[in-house]
Order: structure tokens, then C-alpha cells, then sequence
């Protein structure tokens, strides 16, 4: 990986997102800080309850506001901070600058209103389109997507489609813009393998096309691998590695990185093998523990790793990780990862 | 649709004949007949009204007398007024019970959907305690509460109103009143809850995630998902509405027909009985039928045209 010259679209500093809730506060993301480059697919994976979806969710305030907070931290984006964006021009930046897919797409559509007019209003309300302009616009955006005979499917509903055609139908909506950034929420947890196969190629299509940036969050590694240059693994609400793909899934760092990449099963690995899960259950988030998340899990914690967060470490110029494995007093252990992979 | 429609009505009227049926033989098993409550009346004269009115033959012939009567539209003479049949009484007292009873059902209706609109928009704030208060006076203290506090205060008090009686307009206001604090009160709660789970769901958020305002995303979204379960309550509560309320009917006098629901039976008046029975259930049925055609209206995923 050589150096990256593209230029920074989204850098987020030190967010804190906490929930407001009658048991407590829980603080489901606590100071974390990524960057994404224009046009660059930047993959965030983690466990459920990990807090990447709040991480972007915050951004462009899409949680409700209460429960939840932004407690700290700054998001540039284009030059300017969503997180001191007043609500007008947030709206403005919704839908036309950055998009969102989310999981679900038996859900995610409005059952009552047709597809195009969903996909028109976005461009009637940024693009101050005429509703006949905006509908060319749909049908162009539902061919582009892959929707065979656009002009008919328009004028359907949601019901009428099948769980890929509404995930493709989505993908309209959000890109019907043109927007700088999609975040797309786990978009193919919802669907079957062949349609997740034909969405993901599909966004990467487009990615391409049209120079999008895109924060792809799941929890499936290998569509990580599939779609995104640069990834973040996310435990607790705290970032615990960052590199490109091929730091994070050949020279993993980071223990529960390790663990994760031990839990999916391997094509290329004829031994019989047993999948690792990591055992353990994830850190409570109405009282996160002061040091590391993942120490409680972790089979190589140590004393210090209970007491105190470990700071950023930087492995390579693409690759960083927050661990106290990397401190130079740290015992060296093996990369059970790399070590395990056959020769 | 057409299908459908006439299969529908088909259904319907098995529906009621069911119902029909039922009644007839449930009141005839319940002991003492219409003139047993008549007492030292000449076996001669019992003996030429039981012929009279069919009540010496078998049951199932009273029965196949009833159900031929029914295929003409008859619903029979009443037996306690023995000169007036169940057609006329009922005609004679909807006119006034349909008034109150659609009247207070379509202010209630309305102002507890706007009310419900209201507390939803305002979730956990001054408004929403408000108008849930409101709601959960108007479901728990019963109708007569409320027409007695209004008889008392708005007749009796401030004088504004007339208290009971039935001689224009005016009269209406306060049986109409008390007819629609019910109607309020329940679809204040109805039209809440199904709106604050329509806010939470995930095609609101796609809305938002479009760049719509909050408002555009109340009334392109929101509201048009949200009456879905409400038109479920609006058939039957349509139905029930025009045959009034025995209660608020006999509190403000007004004649509907609200009184012969509870007379009837009081009376053992056979007739009646079947008469304000069934004419409640074809009411009701009508009301379910109305709610089904709305639904498709409103939702696309039952439209019935396909």
C-alpha cells in the first residue's frame, strides 16, 4: 500500500455517543476518532451491541435525540462540523450529501407510498426537481440499480418487490443524489448469499461509477473483504485496530481481531479444523470497564490491560492498533492467526 | 373487487342469518314466555294470543314462520304493543338514536385522532400527560358520570343548555357530548400508540436519512401508516354508534331506540328481542365491511383488486 493522496471527506475526532436511559447512562461509543477519504470504502466490523452503527448513526443524527447524546467530538465533513450542525442544515446535508442503506429492507420502505415516489422525494426536496423530472430521474436511478423495466416497477409498492429488489430499490433512494458519502448499516445481513453477493458487487459497481465514499458496517468479515480498502474492528464502543485490508487480515494485531479472524470459517483450509468462538460475553456499557473492553475475554491479558485503555500504536503507516501487547514491555506472543494458517 | 364484494356479501348474510337463528332459539330456551309476566288472564284469551302469534305450535315451525317473516323485511308485531310492529318502532326511534350516536361518534372520532396526533408529537411531554389523562378519565368513569356532569353544570348551572328533552338543535348538544367524550378517550389512545410505532420504525428513518423535515415526515409517513390499525376501530364503532346509547337516551329523554334493547328483554317481547338483535348485527357486520374497504384504501399490501 503506498501512500493515500486522496483528499479526507469525513474525520471524526474523539466522538463520545451516550444513551440516556432510566437504568443509566450507557455509553455506547466512547472517543473514537476514523477518517474517510473521498471515494475510499472504509469497512467498520464489530460484534452486535459493538457500537458502530451509533458511531455513524450520530453523525448525521439519525438516533433519537433523546435518548441518545453526542457527549464529545467533532466530524468534519466538507470543511464543516455535523455534530454542530443545526437541524436545518442537517437536513440538507441528509440525502444529499450523505445517504445511508440500512438492514433491513422489508422495513426500511414505506409500505403505503410507491417506490419512486420515495426515490423522488429526495430530489424534488434537494434538487428542487419538477415531480416529471424527478420521476426520469427514478426510473433512471431503479435501471441503474439493476431493476428490470423501471418504468413499471415505479409506479409499484414495496410489497410488490423482492428483499434484493427493495435492497436495490434503497440503494436508489440513496444515491439518487448523488451523495459524497453512503453509509451503508449492515446491507446484506438481511438477504440470502446470492443476493448479497449481487448487492455487494452492485454498491461496488456504483462506488465506482460515481465516486462515492462508503462506511460499509457489519459484522461479516468477508464482506468486508469483498467491498472495503481500509477497516476498522470495533469492540465496546472503542476502536481496536485500523489498517487496510491486507494489515488487518494478514498481519492482524490485535487479539480480538485475532479472535475474530479464528471464527470464520476458511475455504482454503483443507485440514479439518474446529472454529474458535471467543469466549465470554461483551463488556456491560452502563459501566464500561476502565481499561481495555476486551481484557475480560482476552486470553493474553494482562495486569495493566484491566487498569488503563492502551494508546494508539501505530504498526505501519496504514496500520494502528490499541493494545499493551505492542508495548515494548509486553511478553511477545505469536500471531495464533498467521501461525495457524497452513504453509 | 367485484369478486370479492359479492363474496363478502354473501358471507354477511350467512353471518346474520346465523345470528338469527341463534337468538330465536337461545331466548326460546330461557324459561317464562311474553305472557307469563300477564298475570290472571283467561286461559281462553292466553290460548287465542298464543294462536296468534304462532307461540302453541312447535318450535321449529315458529321457527320456519320467523325466518319466512324475516325474507319478507318483517320483523313481526311486538308483543308487549300489541298494535305496532318491530319495523315501525325501530324506524321511529333511529332517526333520533343515528343523530346522537353518528353525530358523537364523528366529533369523538375526529377529536381523538387529533388529540392522539398531539400527545404522540409531544411523547412524555406536558401535552401527552394531558391528553393520556384525558383519555383515561373519558375510558374509566362511565357515560352517565359525564352526562349527569354536564346536565348538572352546562343545564342546571350555567343554564346554556336545555337538560333533557328532544325539541331542536339545542337539544342534541349535550346527549352529543356525552356520546363523544367516550369516542375521545379511546381513539385519543388508539391513534397514540399507533403513531408513536409508526415514528419508531425503520422507513421513518429512511425518511429522514432522505433530508425530510420532521414535519414532511409526520404527514408523508407517518400518519397515512398510522390510521391502518384506527380503521379497524371505525366499521364497528360506526355500527354500534347508530343505535345509540340506552344510557345516554334515557338520561337526556331523547326517543331513540336505545330503550328497546333493555325493555325487550325485560318483557320477554320475542319480537323485539330478534328485531333490535338483529338489526344491531347487520349494523355491525355493515360496519366490518366498511372498515375492510377503507383498509384497502389506505393500504396498498390488502388491496383486493388482484
Amino acid at each position: 500500500m503506498g501512500k493515500d493522496n486522496r483528499k479526507i471527506l469525513l474525520d471524526v475526532k474523539d466522538l463520545s455517543v451516550s444513551f440516556d436511559t432510566y437504568a443509566g447512562e450507557v455509553q455506547a461509543v466512547r472517543g473514537n476518532s476514523f477518517y474517510v477519504r473521498k471515494g475510499e470504502a472504509l469497512g467498520i466490523v464489530g460484534e452486535s451491541g459493538s457500537g458502530k452503527s451509533v458511531t455513524v448513526k450520530s453523525l448525521i443524527k439519525l438516533l433519537p435525540m433523546p435518548p441518545a447524546r453526542i457527549k464529545t467530538g467533532t466530524a468534519m465533513f466538507n470543511g464543516k462540523d455535523l455534530v454542530k450542525m443545526s437541524d436545518k442544515q442537517l437536513e440538507s446535508i441528509r440525502g444529499s450529501e450523505i445517504s445511508m442503506i440500512f438492514q433491513d429492507p422489508m422495513t426500511s420502505l414505506n409500505p403505503t407510498m410507491k417506490v419512486g415516489s420515495q426515490i423522488m422525494e429526495g430530489l424534488i426536496k434537494h434538487q428542487k426537481m419538477s415531480k416529471k423530472e424527478a420521476r426520469e430521474k427514478a426510473i433512471e436511478m431503479l435501471r441503474l440499480v439493476g431493476i428490470p423495466t423501471p418504468e413499471k416497477r415505479i409506479d409499484q409498492y414495496p410489497h410488490e418487490f423482492s428483499g434484493g429488489m427493495r435492497q436495490r430499490g434503497m440503494i436508489a433512494i440513496a444515491l439518487a443524489c448523488n451523495p459524497k458519502l453512503l453509509v451503508a448499516d449492515e446491507p446484506t445481513t438481511a438477504l440470502d448469499v446470492t443476493i448479497q453477493a449481487q448487492i455487494l458487487d452492485l454498491m461496488k459497481d456504483l462506488q465506482e461509477k460515481m465516486e462515492t465514499s462508503i462506511i460499509l458496517i457489519t459484522h461479516d468479515l468477508g464482506v468486508i473483504a469483498d467491498v472495503a480498502e481500509r477497516v476498522i474492528v470495533m469492540y465496546g464502543g472503542l476502536i481496536m485496530e485500523e489498517g487496510s485490508i491486507d494489515d488487518v487480515f494478514y498481519r492482524p494485531q490485535h487479539p480480538y481481531t485475532w479472535g475474530l479472524l479464528k471464527s470464520v470459517p476458511r475455504l482454503d483450509n483443507k485440514a479439518k479444523e474446529r472454529l474458535i468462538p471467543i469466549e465470554g460475553t461483551p463488556p456491560d456499557l452502563f459501566s464500561p470497564p476502565e481499561g481495555c473492553p476486551f481484557a475480560a475475554r482476552c486470553e493474553y491479558a494482562m495486569p495493566i490491560c484491566k487498569e488503563q485503555m492502551p494508546e494508539r500504536t501505530s504498526v505501519s503507516e496504514t496500520h494502528s492498533v490499541f493494545c499493551w501487547l505492542q508495548h515494548d514491555m509486553a511478553p511477545n506472543v505469536v500471531n495464533p492467526v498467521i501461525e495457524g494458517r497452513g504453509k | 373487487m367485484g369478486r370479492y364484494v359479492l363474496k363478502r356479501f354473501g358471507l354477511m348474510i350467512i353471518t346474520v342469518w346465523v345470528i338469527a337463528t341463534l337468538t330465536f332459539f337461545l331466548m326460546h330456551a330461557i324459561p317464562g314466555d311474553p305472557l307469563s309476566t300477564d298475570r290472571g288472564m283467561p286461559p281462553e284469551v292466553r290460548k287465542n294470543i298464543e294462536a296468534k302469534y304462532h307461540l302453541d305450535k312447535p318450535l321449529m315451525i315458529q321457527y320456519a314462520y320467523y325466518i319466512k317473516d324475516l325474507l319478507h323485511g318483517d320483523l313481526g308485531l311486538s308483543l308487549k304493543y300489541k298494535t305496532r310492529t318491530v319495523n315501525s318502532m325501530l324506524m321511529n326511534g333511529l332517526p333520533a338514536s343515528a343523530k346522537v350516536g353518528l353525530l358523537g361518534m364523528l366529533i369523538g372520532v375526529s377529536v381523538g385522532i387529533f388529540l392522539g396526533i398531539i400527545a404522540a408529537l409531544n411523547n412524555k411531554g406536558f401535552l401527552d400527560y394531558l391528553v393520556i389523562f384525558i383519555a383515561i378519565l373519558g375510558m374509566s368513569v362511565p357515560s352517565f358520570v359525564f352526562a349527569s356532569v354536564y346536565q348538572y353544570f352546562i343545564g342546571v348551572k350555567l343554564l346554556w343548555l336545555p337538560v333533557a328533552g328532544w325539541e331542536g338543535p339545542k337539544y342534541l348538544i349535550l346527549p352529543v357530548a356525552s356520546m363523544a367524550t367516550f369516542y375521545i378517550a379511546s381513539y385519543a389512545r388508539y391513534m397514540k400508540t399507533s403513531m408513536i410505532e409508526v415514528m419508531g420504525s425503520d422507513y421513518v428513518v429512511t425518511a429522514k436519512s432522505k433530508g425530510l423535515s420532521h414535519t414532511a415526515v409526520i404527514i408523508k409517513h407517518v400518519l397515512r401508516n398510522a390510521s391502518v390499525p384506527i380503521i379497524t376501530f371505525i366499521g364497528p364503532s360506526l355500527a354500534t354508534s347508530i343505535v345509540g346509547s340506552f344510557v345516554i337516551e334515557s338520561i337526556f329523554g331523547v326517543p331513540g331506540i336505545g330503550k328497546f334493547f333493555v325493555d325487550s328483554v325485560k318483557q320477554y317481547d320475542y319480537t323485539m328481542i330478534l328485531g333490535t338483535t338483529l338489526f344491531t348485527s347487520i349494523l355491525v357486520v355493515l360496519g366490518y365491511f366498511i372498515s375492510d374497504m377503507l383498509y384497502g384504501v389506505v393500504d396498498p399490501r390488502i388491496r383486493l383488486d388482484k
